[in-house]
């Protein structure tokens, strides 16, 4: 009987002091706690931060923004997706879904290269190499949030800037910056990064070349803006300075390195699979003139989401054929027949323009090589993403962010009327089998020229809406009337109900 | 710290208070009979102790009580109990009454069993007798009707189909809302799929806590109401070998809604594409390879081919067998119950199967006078055979083979085109699952006093799934081959322990329990899969063999822990006054360091009027409870790792490799729309639900006529949601609490026993009515939850279930019911071009929906759309008839469900409306134009259905006999028919859609027809 009365305070005392301690610990992911900040695993995240561009709602995002908005292009008829009838009819506001998407995926992509600049602060490297290393990556990474920076400021207008990444709650609403403010972040960072960068061409990374390119972007967008007036630019103080910076800045990349050129045909840059297409990227046409794209590639473990299919017709599920204009066959594959090009604007392609030829077309072939009937009017069909080894989810198709011959024609246009401009402009025209461009223009009257071959080469790689919009051209080249947001779409409005620090009114954002 | 320190010392001291009391003093013996005979098994207690015997075989006890003042209780399942006190009388003899009342039942209640005359609480007790006859494979699916206040739905009869079960309405709007199950006093979670671990047959009881003062001491989890569960342990008695036999068919109660005409399917279908302004597909011609025939050409018989779709991937007759085998017994020392349950059941696809085998022991030990030991054991292996994915609604216009010819091999309408079901069934698909369960229990009793009772118990449990997937060659786009494992584990381990104190002084009755629990989760999954394969013949059996390219491999796990406190205590006068306090407190590893821990109080009161002088004592009105109830319950039912900061991963391609990133902000939702989350949340704290009660309890008629009624208000408070963040943050989400839910109803039980008792023919009916009136109070900011405001003062948040074209169907709306529907409201269709005024486009072509201008603008557009509809019953209830004749028996069931809406999205895929569509020669108000068209049909109340049905759930018939030529065999044989018949108005299937009120399709529901044969000997 003791013994039972002994042994039960026992078992109660013990049990009591069995004191359990309710902390979690994270099992299978990594957190602040248990990522370490060496050098090597700054090179892991800021990988992560490239990867924001295989996002859909970024890749679409920027073809919706840039090119659908624009003289370029219609969107297929129904197409609600992402608000693009509205894009399109320019009848967009606050609310359209696109806006949100892309300015979210922008900023999840400043937010992880922060993550890095922020781990990689103060580093002492062991080595001269490691410094070197360890300076690429931080290159790298103020090259990325500059680029967002400059994508969304030329979108939105004055933004909200982050300098550091988020880790609590209370850390979340900052107000907006001024345009100026960010283009002076902007300068800053890429002057940073291009003197951090190293010139070597890694797949799918920034160097020292790309950030001379984003430079020349971003003083030739400063240049032109002030020089033909367009709103909320006034505070730039010369654009002919502008130009003289740009053209110092595309003459690096023209003149000054060796790891980027213009590729010998237009059709070789997009030619996902021929002859000039090898795993050896340092030698062929595709990689040499792209210069900053995103990593994509067809041997993905597990399906991604593709750029391709929103350019091409949709023929079952099956592949079809495309001809070539030496009368060969590329393998196409289906797609969902939402970016179409503007049979208006296709008319204006100058007669005998490979581009027109090589790079268009509104025919599809079965296998059997017979035409397949697409109907009696059927609309145009870009070919720039089409990717002939191409299966579901699985693809080489890229936006392509900046290339070559988008900086040579910064250098002509920075240039001027003068020697050189004429130089480049010309190789881009040859290359297209083009005559020379009229010589003697005036310069003004010869930057016109430019930017208009600027439609010509980059068409539908989504810049056009930019330029157009940095040249005060909007409104005429689009021709639906009187457009709101001409300029600067809004701010996607859950960013203004959520941010406290941006007044509900856009009339009272006082900053310019 | 200090809660720990009082607590230790609380029961330290009550501890040694109490070991003052002196032990008992006079032996006392007798006998106890019934009319007929001596009975075994009668419970002799020393009424305000924990001292107590049994008679024996020979219905004889011997006891040894405290003093003369001692008062004897003697109990024993349906008879009245009676009580005596002891005086100078050292022996007895007793007999004892029939009662009909069950005033003294004993219930059990969460750590620990009370009278039912004593709860102040709303306890309702499922006799798990009756729900033997039916046939199931999970206890939670004869709750169905049998409990006032809880609401079951089941939408689907398929074998590994969950029912959705909901006590006293919604009250989480993230969490869960399933009730907490517990099962010998093991909480086993807030999830009904645990149950099919449990044999039917091998319940003793089930009690339902609906209340605050009878879920409050189990806190945190308690808030969506309790299932108690007790399993059979061993009877004192001979030993007695039982066995429990059914079979079972189940066919369909409705034929499948499909195509019996191709010529009116085909005409039907060219009318829609022309329509649309497209060309008309049965022409006669190839489209994208595939051959569709003219109308003339189906008309003459031209064109052979046609396939019931349906009766080539369903079965007519589904059987089930179900078998239970055991043994029972054992003597005042040691009692056992062994059985094993053989369960196999047919499931409506042709290839899905499910059987199931379970093992039960449970034995009971006495191992000194107050020392006592109970061991459950309970082990479950299941094996799934699933159907391959196979689909029954292919163009019945498709041939099986090409040609015909099963020759020309199987036909498909491209390359890709993997539909073919009896290709898939030819070909070797793997589609399987095996799980072993395990839960084991042990417990010690030790009555340290005979006021005093410690009970400390260890259980665990623990669930391994092992599912084998493969795909042939041939069936996937990308890959010749894909084959998967995938392995899963779950276990539980609790550790609780409690004291119970019991004593009366006078006519004061108290009792004080006062206990810590200790719980752990902890689950693993990995999955592998490898693709490309030389052939199909190793399956999934050899994933080294797969291409090394392509291979996937993904682990998990998570843990999460749970410590509580807790105590409750009971007081009541003379049976009339009644009290009951409790008082919980639970910490979780899942909450922020700040809020780990939550408190859940409970208080109860109730008063026996009928024992009461002023009462009187007559036959008409017999007993008057009346019970009130007020406490906290709580809800942890979020993701653990809300707290810690997490970052995510993806994968780069880096020029020749797939390298791995990892970073801040990680996936929370993928697919269409991506969401990222991963900045901690380090103030998330528990739900807390408020709930106050008012109910009472009465009996006429001699304890005939019983009636039970309850009023109660739920309040749910610190809501957990999604707070959404602005996206220059980078992320989407952030858990909060903060929103506010309430549920107020009332329920009904009333039961005339013996209403007809007519010579040997008896017929008792029992009726119980629910209503309950869900509204959601508050939920958030307009801002940060994402709710919008319309032009009519409705202020909701969207409920992210895609449904209809990509178009949201449910809201949760201020002021509204949860998941109320919002839309446009219609008017007919469009007549002519006046009607068709701001209808812009093809929505404005005649014969479709017309839409209602709400807000006058002149448009149809979002500023047009409201409230629709409310998928929440007004009230539901269920119908008993139960009939006794001799040795007959016989139940007639009805449930019924009244006021719920359905929207009812598959309104124009059945083939009846399809037929009676508006055409200019057949011009209704009804049924839209049948039209091709892109963008579909707004979210309205065109396709807002009642979903009202009374159903004639259950009819079954029994005859029970002994044959005691074979000692004392007893048996029972009887007859079941279930699901017999629906009356409701509303057109689809079942209007049994799931508790969203979304019908998603499906196929007809069941009815089973079973046979069984119980024997006992």
């Amino acid at each position: 009987m003791k013994k039972i009365k002994l042994l039960t305070i026992l078992f109660l005392v013990l049990s009591f002091n069995a004191c359990t301690d309710l902390t979690e610990e994270p099992i299978g992911f990594y957190t602040d706690q248990n990522f370490f900040q060496n050098s090597e695993e700054s090179e892991i995240a800021l990988l992560y931060a490239y990867k924001v561009f295989n996002f859909q709602e970024y890749m679409s995002g920027w073809f919706d923004q840039g090119l659908l908005t624009s003289d370029f292009c219609v969107p297929k008829p129904g197409e609600t997706q992402n608000g693009r009838d509205v894009l399109w009819s320019w009848n967009m506001d606050a609310n359209t879904k696109s806006f949100r998407d892309f300015f979210k995926f922008s900023y999840i992509g400043i937010n992880r290269a922060n993550a890095v600049i922020k781990n990689l602060d103060g580093f002492d490297a062991n080595t001269t190499e490691e410094q070197i290393k360890i300076n690429q990556i931080v290159g790298e990474a103020k090259f990325l949030r500059a680029w967002h920076n400059f994508v969304l400021v030329r979108l939105f207008g004055a933004i909200p800037q982050r300098e550091s990444i988020i880790e609590e709650l209370n850390e979340v609403d900052i107000p907006l910056t001024s345009i100026e403010g960010v283009y002076s972040n902007i300068i800053a960072d890429l002057e940073a990064s291009e003197s951090l960068m190293q010139m070597n061409k890694v797949y799918a990374r920034a160097n020292k070349v790309t950030a001379q390119g984003l430079l020349s972007k971003v003083y030739i967008t400063l240049a032109s803006s002030k020089a033909t007036g367009v709103p909320r630019y006034e505070w730039v103080s010369d654009a002919d300075e502008m130009y003289t910076k740009a053209a110092l800045w595309s003459g690096k990349v023209v003149n000054e390195q060796g790891i980027h050129a213009m590729a010998e045909t237009n059709r070789a840059l997009f030619d996902y699979d021929g002859p000039n297409n090898s795993q050896d990227y340092n030698l062929f046409a595709r990689e040499s003139e792209f210069m900053f794209y995103p990593s994509q590639d067809r041997s993905a473990p597990h399906y991604t989401q593709t750029l391709g299919n929103l350019f091409v017709a949709f023929n079952g599920y099956g592949p079809y054929q495309y001809q070539e204009l030496d009368g060969s066959f590329t393998r196409g594959f289906t797609g969902w027949e939402v970016y179409r090009v503007n049979p208006e604007f296709y008319q204006t392609f100058p007669s005998g323009d490979l581009r027109a030829s090589g790079l268009y077309t509104t025919k599809i072939y079965n296998a059997n090589g017979a035409e397949i009937n697409r109907g009696a009017d059927p609309w145009i069909i870009c070919k720039k993403y089409i990717d002939p080894l191409a299966q579901w989810g699985r693809d080489d198709t890229k936006t392509i962010f900046m290339r070559f011959s988008d900086i040579a024609l910064i250098y002509a246009e920075a240039q001027g009327a003068n020697t050189e401009g004429y130089t480049w402009i010309n190789k881009i025209r040859d290359r297209a089998g083009l005559a020379d461009l009229t010589p003697g223009l005036s310069t003004d009257a010869f930057r016109d020229a430019v930017v208009n071959e600027r439609g010509f080469e980059l068409h539908f790689e989504g810049h056009r809406l930019l330029d157009l919009r940095r040249t005060h051209q909007v409104i005429e080249k689009i021709n639906k009337g009187s457009i709101p947001y001409a300029y600067f779409f809004p701010l996607p409005q859950v960013e203004v109900d959520l941010n406290p620090n941006i007044n509900a009114d856009p009339e009272k954002r006082t900053l310019n | 710290m200090k809660k720990r320190f009082f607590l230790r010392t609380g029961i330290l001291l009550l501890f040694f208070i109490t070991t003052w009391s002196s032990i008992a003093q006079i032996k006392v013996t007798g006998t106890v009979k019934d009319d007929l005979s001596l009975i075994f098994g009668v419970t002799v207690i020393e009424r305000g102790t924990n001292n107590g015997v049994l008679t024996d075989f020979d219905g004889n006890f011997i006891i040894t009580v405290k003093s003369e003042k001692s008062v004897l209780q003697l109990s024993y399942i349906g008879m009245k109990t009676i009580s005596q006190v002891v005086g100078q009388q050292t022996s007895f003899n007793f007999t004892m009454e029939e009662d009909a009342a069950q005033l003294d039942e004993i219930v059990v209640v969460g750590y620990g069993t009370q009278k039912k005359s004593d709860l102040t609480g709303s306890v309702s007790s499922v006799k798990t007798s009756q729900l033997q006859t039916q046939s199931a494979s999970n206890v939670s699916d004869l709750l169905q009707g049998r409990v006032a206040g809880l609401q079951m739905v089941k939408s689907s009869d398929n074998p590994n189909a969950a029912s959705e079960v909901r006590i006293r309405g919604a009250s989480s709007l993230f969490g869960t809302n399933e009730p907490l199950v517990v099962i010998d006093g093991f909480p086993f979670g807030n999830d009904l799929s645990g149950l099919k671990q449990i044999n039917p047959a091998n319940i003793e009881s089930m009690e339902i806590l609906k209340d605050a003062s009878s879920a409050a001491i189990y806190g945190s989890q308690g808030a969506n109401g309790v299932i108690l569960i007790t399993t059979k342990s061993g009877k004192i008695g001979k030993s007695k070998i039982y066995v429990r036999s059914q079979i079972s068919v189940g066919s369909f109660t409705s034929e499948f809604d499909r195509w019996k005409d191709p010529v009116l399917m085909a005409q039907l279908s060219n009318e829609s594409k022309v329509n649309g302004g497209f060309l008309p597909l049965y022409i006669g011609e190839f489209n994208q390879g595939v051959y569709y025939p003219s109308i003339q050409e189906l008309e003459t018989g031209e064109y052979p081919h046609f396939t019931d779709w349906t009766d080539v991937v369903f079965r007519d007759m589904r059987i089930t067998k179900n078998l239970t085998v055991g043994a029972n017994g054992g003597n005042e020392d040691s009692r056992y119950n062994i059985a094993l349950n053989y369960w196999d059941e047919e499931g409506q696809y042709k290839e899905h199967n499910y059987d199931r085998l379970n093992v039960v022991a449970s034995l009971n030990q006495k191992i000194t006078n107050k020392l006592s030991a109970r061991i459950n054991t309970n082990v479950t292996f299941t094996n799934t055979q699933r159907d391959n994915g196979t689909a029954f609604n292919r163009n019945p216009l498709f041939p099986i083979y090409n040609n015909g010819n099963p020759e020309d091999g199987f036909f498909r309408t491209n390359e890709m085109d993997f539909g073919n079901p009896v290709e898939r069934r030819a070909a070797g698909f793997v589609d399987k699952g095996e799980t072993l369960d395990l839960i084991l229990n042990a417990a010690l009793t030790y009555n340290i006093t005979p006021h005093l009772k410690l009970q400390s118990t260890v259980s665990y449990k623990h669930g391994a799934t092992t599912t084998d997937s493969y795909t042939p060659i041939g069936f996937n786009n990308s890959f010749d081959g894909i084959a998967a494992i995938y392995n899963y584990k779950d276990s539980s381990f609790s550790s609780e322990n409690f004291l119970t104190y019991t004593n009366n002084f006078g006519k004061h009755n108290i009792s004080a329990m006062v206990g810590w629990t200790y719980q752990k989760n902890t689950n693993r999954s990995s999955y592998l899969e490898g693709r490309d394969f030389i052939s199909d013949a190793l399956t999934n059996e050899a994933l080294d063999l797969s291409a090394v390219d392509n291979r996937v491999i993904r682990n998990s796990a998570a843990e999460t822990g749970l410590e509580s406190a807790y105590t409750r205590w009971t007081y009541n006068y003379d049976g009339k006054y009644l009290l009951n306090l409790t008082a919980r407190a639970d910490g979780s590893t899942k909450f922020g360091a700040n809020n780990k821990w939550g408190y859940f109080p409970s208080i109860g009161a109730g008063w026996n009027v009928h024992k009461e002088g002023f009462f009187g004592d007559n036959d008409t009105w017999n007993t008057f409870k009346i019970r009130t109830s007020f406490g906290v319950t709580g809800n942890q039912g979020v993701s653990p790792y809300q707290t810690l900061t997490r970052y995510g991963s993806d994968v780069f391609y880096n020029g020749t490799d797939w390298v791995t990133t990892i970073g801040p902000g990680t996936i929370g939702t993928s697919g269409r729309f991506t969401t990222f989350v991963g900045i901690p949340s380090k103030d998330l704290k528990w739900e807390s639900t408020s709930q106050f009660d008012i109910g009472f309890e009465t009996q006429f008629f001699n304890n005939k006529l019983r009636f039970e009624f309850d009023y109660y208000i739920k309040r749910t408070t610190d809501l957990i949601r999604n707070k959404i963040l602005a996206p220059s943050t980078a992320f989407d989400f952030l858990p909060v609490n903060d929103g506010e839910i309430e549920n107020k109803g009332l329920e009904m039980t009333i039961e005339y026993r013996n209403l007809i008792n007519y010579g040997n023919f008896k017929f008792t009916p029992l009726l119980t009515l629910s209503g309950n009136k869900n509204k959601v109070i508050d939920i958030g900011t307009a801002a940060d939850a994402g709710l919008i405001e319309d032009l009519y003062g409705n202020i909701y948040l969207p409920n992210r279930n895609n449904v209809f074209f990509a178009q949201l169907a449910n809201v949760y709306a201020i002021g509204q019911p949860a998941r109320s529907f919002y839309g446009y409201r219609t008017d007919g269709l469009i007549q002519n071009a006046e009607d068709a005024a701001g209808h812009l486009g093809p929505r404005g072509i005649i014969g479709r929906v017309k839409y209602v201008d709400l807000s006058g603008d002149g448009k149809i557009g979002p500023e047009d759309r409201t409230i629709i509809g409310n998928p929440n019953p007004d009230f539901f209830g269920s119908l008993n008839l139960a009939f006794q004749y001799k040795k007959w028996d016989a139940s007639v069931f009805f449930d019924g469900v009244y006021g719920n809406e359905i929207f009812d999205m598959q309104k124009y895929t059945r083939t009846a409306a399809i037929s009676k569509r508006w055409t200019p020669d057949n011009p209704n108000n009804e049924y839209r134009r049948h039209i091709d068209i892109s963008g579909g049909d707004l979210v309205s109340d065109h396709y807002v259905a009642d979903g009202s049905y009374l159903r004639l759930q259950n009819i079954s018939l029994g005859y029970t006999t002994e044959i005691r030529k074979i000692a004392n065999t007893k048996l029972r044989l009887y007859l079941n028919v279930d699901n017999i018949y629906t009356w409701t108005k509303y057109a689809g299937y079942s209007p049994e859609v799931g508790l969203e009120g979304l019908d998603f399709g499906g196929i007809p529901r069941t009815s089973t027809t079973t046979i069984g044969l119980d024997i006992t000997f």
